[in-house]
């Protein structure tokens, strides 16, 4: 039957629990299925701590104080204590702790309670104010409330003192004159004890108090709190973050696929070209070149001159960069146009692409990769997009480990819109920066 | 294996008929990747008369990857490297910009081309570029002191 602490930063507030306990010698404990429990949850306000264990919390068997019978508080007091509550003889027995339960109406009677507590060794007095009907926490013990004309009554008893709200009194006042011995007593105190049961019920009670060691957790769980918020939000921003970047990344792949955006110049040269696209690309058998610039005889010299400075660039007296690109975009880039602006022809039928008089392909008589001569009628070779021809070994093993560009134009073999790598944050970063840099 | 045969091929036409001004050799005949390469200065140049040593090593990649190429003789020139290494900073063999279509011949005769012409404005060397341009007298002076220097 323990109770956890609520958090409060108020050292004076306490918790009450009352429960009817099964009052054996044997044992304390609180049996939970007797039909009265009583809590009163952060509502019970110290008023001396006086005494007080330092675990905070204080149990016993309720009681309330007798006054000796003479005195005026008891008939004062008559309509607020029933004459059969449950009084210091019916608990003393037990060898529990015991607590007094008094109403706080008058000065004087307040004092007598108090001197009749100590009187009876309580471990606590439990005060409530039977006029107010406020449920909420009593007021603080600072309070007008709980002054006496005797102010050292909280130092001169040495027992802990508390307050309830007054509903709160009432009832366990109510319930006190039912427990007594389970049964309605008659008021003149007369019964002899000893025919008493020891299944006998009294109400149990336990006063927790938020002292110092209760004082932690609550600091603790402070620091929690800020700690677990901080990493929820940081969550939060985490998550938010990567659908920031996943949307942009899906923005910037549409806009691939539509063409709007090289893939070439944003995946810094890290593209190779997937083994089934380069499968698609044409291979034939390479026909030679003689025959074709027979039958173009008009055409074919200014070809072979502009596809000589291209192809050979590397032979002949290398210009200064400048000087190279220039060449490229004469011959190398503007020849192969007639062979790109007919796809379909390409695509359908090799054979006949492969006779088109203005191809570049039919200029070109070695491997730019392993040098190695084009035998008329006998070599295969693969033909880029471009229009360049290469030898399908050295060609297939480039677009696949090496780069998506032809290694004469350095133009992309990859169709437009294809992206054959997932797109990266660095690529929209990348694809930013030009953008920026463009407008 | 592929860049052997190509490697070969270029090497023997190399031989058999080298550029003006440049002489190819291996390093170790066992390994074709190293190459050793001997260049004039070009006449006209600072570097005239000077025979400069250069260490020219191919990637297992060749032709995919570009070759590098480094002055073994110390040189005072803006696109080379003043340090141990000598290394040549050439646009073609930066790899975004090489061609596997390119040529180790073409590379050489490139450098040797940069001897003659600095490229101050893609100088890896900033002083000597400074020198280059605003200093023209002086760039020669010390060009061809370093040239009787080192490479004679």
């Amino acid at each position: 039957m323990s109770r956890t602490a609520p958090p409060d930063s108020e050292a004076t507030v306490a918790t009450l629990f009352a429960g009817p306990g099964s009052a054996s010698n044997s044992t304390s404990s609180v049996s939970e299925n007797v039909g009265f429990r009583f809590v009163l949850d952060r509502t019970v306000q110290t008023l001396s701590s006086n005494g007080v264990p330092d675990s905070g919390s204080v149990s016993g068997l309720l009681f309330v104080p007798s006054l000796s019978p003479k005195d005026p508080c008891n008939e004062e007091l008559a309509s607020i204590i029933p004459s059969n509550v449950t009084r210091h003889e019916d608990v003393s027995e037990f060898g529990y702790p015991v607590i007094g339960l008094a109403p706080w109406v008058s000065d004087d009677c307040t004092q007598k309670f108090l001197a009749a507590s100590r009187d009876a060794g309580t471990t606590a007095l439990v005060f409530f104010q039977p006029n107010n009907n406020k449920t909420g926490l009593p007021p603080p013990a600072t309070d007008d409330n709980w002054k006496l004309k005797d102010e050292r009554w909280r130092s001169d008893n040495e027992y802990p003192v508390y307050a309830i709200p007054g509903p709160a009194g009432t009832t366990l006042m109510g319930e006190l004159s039912w427990f007594s011995d389970g049964q309605p007593k008659n008021s003149t105190h007369n019964r002899t004890r000893t025919t008493r049961s020891h299944e006998s019920d009294r109400l149990f009670t336990m006063i927790d108090t938020n002292t110092t060691p209760n004082q932690e957790p609550s600091l603790w769980s402070f620091v929690l709190a800020i700690l677990g918020t901080i990493v929820g939000l940081t969550l939060v921003l985490l998550i938010l973050y990567r659908i920031i970047q996943r949307k942009r990344r899906e923005m910037l792949r549409e806009r691939i696929n539509s063409g709007e955006v090289d893939i070439e110049q944003l995946a810094l040269n890290q593209l190779k070209v997937p083994k089934e696209t380069v499968e698609k690309m044409p291979m034939y058998t390479y026909l030679g070149f003689a025959q074709d610039s027979e039958t173009e005889t008009p055409k074919t010299p200014v070809e072979t001159e502009a596809i000589e400075v291209d192809s050979s660039s590397t032979t002949s007296t290398p210009t200064l960069t400048e000087g190279r690109r220039s060449t490229e975009s004469d011959g190398g880039i503007k020849k192969p146009e007639p062979a790109v602006l007919k796809p379909d022809a390409n695509d359908s039928d090799d054979s006949i692409s492969s006779r088109n008089p203005f191809r570049l392909s039919h200029t070109q008589t070695t491997c730019a990769i392993c040098l190695d001569d084009f035998v008329a009628g006998t070599t295969t070779v693969r033909e880029l997009p471009c229009g360049h021809i290469f030898d399908p070994g050295c060609i297939d093993e480039y677009l696949t480990e090496t780069s998506s560009l032809c290694p004469l134009c350095k133009k992309s073999v990859l169709p437009a819109g294809s992206c054959p790598i997932s797109v990266t944050n660095e690529m929209v970063r990348q694809e930013a920066a030009t953008r920026r840099g463009r407008t | 294996m592929g860049s052997q045969k190509r490697i070969g091929k270029e090497l023997a036409e190399l031989m058999e008929s080298p550029p003006a001004g440049i002489t190819v050799n291996l390093v170790d005949e066992a390994n074709m990747y190293e190459w050793k390469v001997l260049m004039d200065g070009p006449e006209g140049s600072p570097y005239h008369k000077g025979k400069f040593q250069i260490k020219l090593v191919l990637p297992t990649e060749y032709p995919f990857k570009p070759p590098t190429v480094s002055f073994a003789t110390k040189i005072y020139h803006p696109n080379v490297t003043n340090d141990d290494k000598g290394s040549m900073c050439l646009g073609m063999l930066r790899p975004d910009e090489w061609k596997p279509s390119s040529k180790i011949g073409a590379v050489l005769e490139f450098a040797r081309q940069l001897l003659s012409e600095p490229m101050p404005d893609d100088a890896i060397e900033g002083r000597i570029a400074e020198q280059y341009k605003n200093d023209r007298k002086h760039f020669d002076e010390v060009a061809r002191e370093w040239t009787r220097k080192h490479a004679s």
